[in-house]
């Protein structure tokens, strides 16, 4: 298990270096190679995204946007099909145990989903405009993520006032069991519209650099409108899987490539599921601090590479 | 009244087991498809629109550009090129992208026959966006 410790940070990190290499030389990798690379590096990005809580979207998009050939276009169009694949393989199991609840995603994510529409429109106007608008803005955002990860904080039951108007309307709450007690817990949540502008932020830039929301949305789930943290988590998740509804707009203009997106889908789908095993059986502060890491240094590339370094 | 507003706000919604079933149904079948059809692509058992050795050159282009020099269709036109070995697999990854519509109609269906309207309304907000992204009219 310590040899795993050490040899899966180091894949990560040096698996996309050739890809690096053969950009500066100019050498051509055949497709396959380039497909194969691909599903090894989703692979690894389903793994540690699971193990560090957050969606494969966040790592893929700058990992392959900034070490791979593919045009940035179409590594936002797969980093949309890839969030969404992950969100619906969990979304049935989380909506059966009363996790992940649809009376909270569904204000969320019509808000989100309007303007993660509206992202994808001014993220391939910005990329006609120069791609390395795309690539600095994306860089920036990494780093901005990389922050917010390394300072947030999660809180299990948050206190919740629960005379929120909005919230009393929407009637958003629930009730699910604990696991590791076995309580039935009820929650409820507040402050809905500075949750739901939010929201409107989190879902402009999702479909703008098909990123994935859940770097986001869990905290301002759990943090700003005081949801637990499983909820918080779950419904995040499950909400995905509409605000990547710019996945539509990518495939209508032509920009999905099946050989991008397909070894994607099942390298991410099979290393989140190995990772969901492996959970139990590591340290998730190392892994987090690893996966911020890997995301600063993925920032940093695409920084450089809107610089043309 | 205020009471039982109080009470419902904590009860789950009684659709969250009809909407994971249909939503694991559909996916489980769209990865099957997209499974099968990007081994037909990837062993070049049915020829692609775009030859393998060519898309290494394109793929390095932005949407506009590679839809200009590749001439593969937009919108839904793809569906007339799906005897292709590339086009193939949007049949699956359609399927995939079609999971929230459909189960947001059945959602939609349900939250009618029970009289649930503000779930009803925002369901059938959120659809029309999704209609309208899937249309490629907006």
């Amino acid at each position: 298990m310590k040899l795993m410790y050490f040899f899966l940070p180091v894949t990560v990190i040096l698996a996309p270096l050739p890809a690096l290499a053969d950009t500066v030389t100019g050498s051509a990798m055949p497709w396959w190679g380039w497909a194969g690379l691909l599903f090894l590096v989703t692979f690894l990005i389903g793994i540690f995204g699971v193990m560090a809580g957050i969606g494969g979207g966040v790592l893929f998009v700058p990992l392959v946007g900034g070490f791979f050939p593919f045009h940035i276009d179409f590594v936002r169009g797969a980093g949309l099909f890839l969030a969404l694949s992950t969100s619906l393989a969990s979304a049935p199991q989380l909506l059966k145990a009363n996790l992940a609840s649809i009376k909270l995603s569904l204000p969320v994510a019509m808000i989100a989903s309007g303007f993660s529409i509206l992202g994808a429109y001014l993220g391939l106007w910005l990329s006609a405009l120069s791609p390395s608008y795309v690539q600095g803005s994306l860089g920036v955002l990494i780093l901005m993520i990389v922050v917010i990860m390394w300072t947030s904080k999660r809180s299990e039951h948050p206190l919740v006032r629960p005379d929120d108007p909005l919230s009393r309307l929407l009637e958003l709450g629930g009730t699910y069991i604990e696991g590791s007690t076995g309580q039935k817990i009820e929650w409820t949540t507040h402050r809905t519209w500075i949750g739901l502008a939010c929201f409107a932020v989190v879902g402009l830039v999702a479909g703008m650099f098909g990123l994935g929301s859940g770097w986001a949305s869990v905290p301002v789930i759990n943090l700003v409108m005081g949801a637990p943290i499983k909820i918080a988590v779950a419904t995040s998740g499950f909400s995905l899987s509409v605000i990547t509804t710019p996945a539509w707009i990518y495939l209508n203009k032509g920009g999905v490539l099946p050989l991008i997106v397909a070894p994607s889908i099942f390298g991410t789908m099979i290393g989140a599921r190995i990772g969901a095993k492996l959970l139990p059986k590591v340290k998730p502060s190392f892994i987090r601090r690893l996966v911020i890491v890997v995301l600063a240094l993925a920032g940093l590339r695409s920084l450089a590479k809107a610089f043309g370094i | 009244m205020e009471n039982k507003t109080e009470q419902s706000r904590y009860e789950n919604l009684p659709y969250q087991a009809a909407y994971g079933k249909l939503s694991s149904w559909v996916s489980n079948l769209g990865l099957a498809i997209l499974t099968v059809s990007f081994a037909l692509y990837g062993f070049g058992i049915v020829e692609p629109a775009i030859p393998m050795d060519q898309l290494t050159q394109y793929w390095g282009l932005s949407i506009p550009d590679f839809v200009a020099k590749t001439g593969v269709p937009t919108g839904w036109r793809w569906v007339t090129w799906v005897d292709k070995g590339d086009f193939a697999n949007l049949i699956g990854i359609t399927l995939l992208v079609s999971v929230p519509s459909l189960c947001y109609s059945l959602l939609l269906v349900m939250s009618l026959r029970g009289k649930k309207w503000l779930i009803a309304g925002m369901t059938g907000l959120t659809l029309v966006l999704m209609l309208l992204a899937a249309s490629n009219l907006v």
